[in-house]
C-alpha cells in the first residue's frame, strides 16, 4: 500500500469510531489482531478489541477521534490523534465521571497487504485525562 | 538529510539514553528544541531533559533499561516505541511523594521526532505516566 493509501485507511477507521461502527471495524480488524496496548479486562485480541469499542461507544456516547498527524514507512502508520469525550456510564471497571476531557494519544498501527489491522499499540494521555475529570488533582 | 539518516539519528539517540551518553543526546537534540513529550513544558530543551534523565537513570531508577520496539520515519519526522522499565530502588521521588519501594516499572512511550540538518528540533510524545504511578504504588488501579 501507498502512503497515502495507509492515511486514507485510518481516516476511514476514525470515521468508523466516530459514527460507532461496529461491523466496519470488526470487517478491519484481521482475524490473528494483536492488541499491545494493555487494557483491564480486555483480551488482547480481535474479539477483545470489539468488546472494548461496544463498552466505549456504550459509555462514551459523544467519543471523538482525531487525526492530527500521520508518519508512515512501509505498513506501519503512527498516528498522533485527540481524543475528547464524556464518559457517562462504566467503562473497563471505571464509574461514570460525566465530566468532559480531550486528551493526546499515539498509535502504531500494523497493517497487512489488503488493508487490514494486524497489530495496535498505543499510549494516551491518561493522567491529563484523569486530571481533567478530576479523579486525581492538577499540578499548580 | 534523507528518512533514513534521520532514523539512524534517532536510532543513535535512543542508544545514547539507554547508555546515559549525554554528550551524544546534546549533539542530537537542538539546544532550544520544543519538547511536546511527557512534562515537556516542565522540561523545555536539551539540557533540562538531560536533567530529567540523568536524575531518573541515577536516582529513581538505577537499573532503567529501555528497549526500542518500533522505529521508523517519513520525511523529516520519525516515530519511536520504547518499552522502559525499572524498579525504584534509589532514592524516592518526591515530587511523587513516593517512597523508595523497590516496585516494577514496566511502560510504554511513543515519540515523535522532527528533524532538520541531523537535530531533533521538535517532539510529541506519550509515556504511560498514569500506569507508572500505579505500577510505583503512587496511586490506586493497575495491575
Amino acid at each position: 500500500m501507498t502512503p497515502e493509501e495507509m492515511r486514507k485507511g485510518a481516516e476511514a477507521f476514525y470515521d468508523a469510531m466516530n459514527r460507532k461502527d461496529i461491523d466496519f471495524i470488526r470487517e478491519n480488524l484481521a482475524d490473528d489482531f494483536v492488541e499491545y496496548q494493555e487494557m483491564p479486562g480486555i483480551p488482547p485480541t480481535k474479539e477483545g478489541v470489539i468488546k472494548m469499542f461496544e463498552g466505549m461507544f456504550a459509555a462514551m456516547p459523544d467519543a471523538r477521534s482525531e487525526i492530527i498527524d500521520t508518519v508512515v514507512s512501509g505498513n506501519k502508520i503512527a498516528i498522533r490523534g485527540r481524543f475528547s469525550a464524556t464518559q457517562t456510564g462504566e467503562f473497563m471497571g471505571m464509574p461514570a465521571t460525566n465530566k468532559p476531557f480531550s486528551i493526546e494519544a499515539m498509535d502504531i498501527v500494523e497493517v497487512t497487504e489488503d488493508g487490514k489491522s494486524k497489530s495496535h499499540s498505543g499510549v494516551m494521555d491518561a493522567m491529563g485525562m484523569m486530571m481533567q475529570v478530576g479523579l486525581i488533582p492538577s499540578p499548580e | 538529510m534523507g528518512v533514513d539518516e534521520n532514523v539512524a539519528t534517532i536510532s543513535r539517540l535512543e542508544e545514547a539514553y539507554e547508555a546515559l551518553d549525554w554528550d551524544t543526546v546534546r549533539e542530537i537534540l537542538a539546544p532550544d528544541f520544543q519538547n511536546g513529550g511527557p512534562m515537556g513544558d516542565q522540561l523545555p530543551g536539551a539540557e533540562a531533559v538531560i536533567a530529567g534523565a540523568t536524575q531518573a537513570a541515577t536516582e529513581y531508577f538505577p537499573d532503567k533499561k529501555q528497549v526500542v520496539l518500533d522505529l521508523f520515519g517519513e520525511d523529516d519526522k520519525v516515530v519511536s516505541r520504547v518499552r522502559l522499565t525499572g524498579s525504584n530502588s534509589g532514592k524516592g521521588i518526591d515530587w511523587a511523594q513516593i517512597p523508595p519501594n523497590g516496585n516494577q516499572v514496566d511502560v510504554e512511550w511513543i515519540t515523535i521526532y522532527r528533524l532538520d540538518g541531523g537535530q531533533v528540533l521538535q517532539t510529541w510524545g506519550q509515556m504511560d505516566v498514569a500506569k507508572m504511578m500505579m505500577q510505583l504504588g503512587a496511586m490506586e488501579g493497575g495491575n
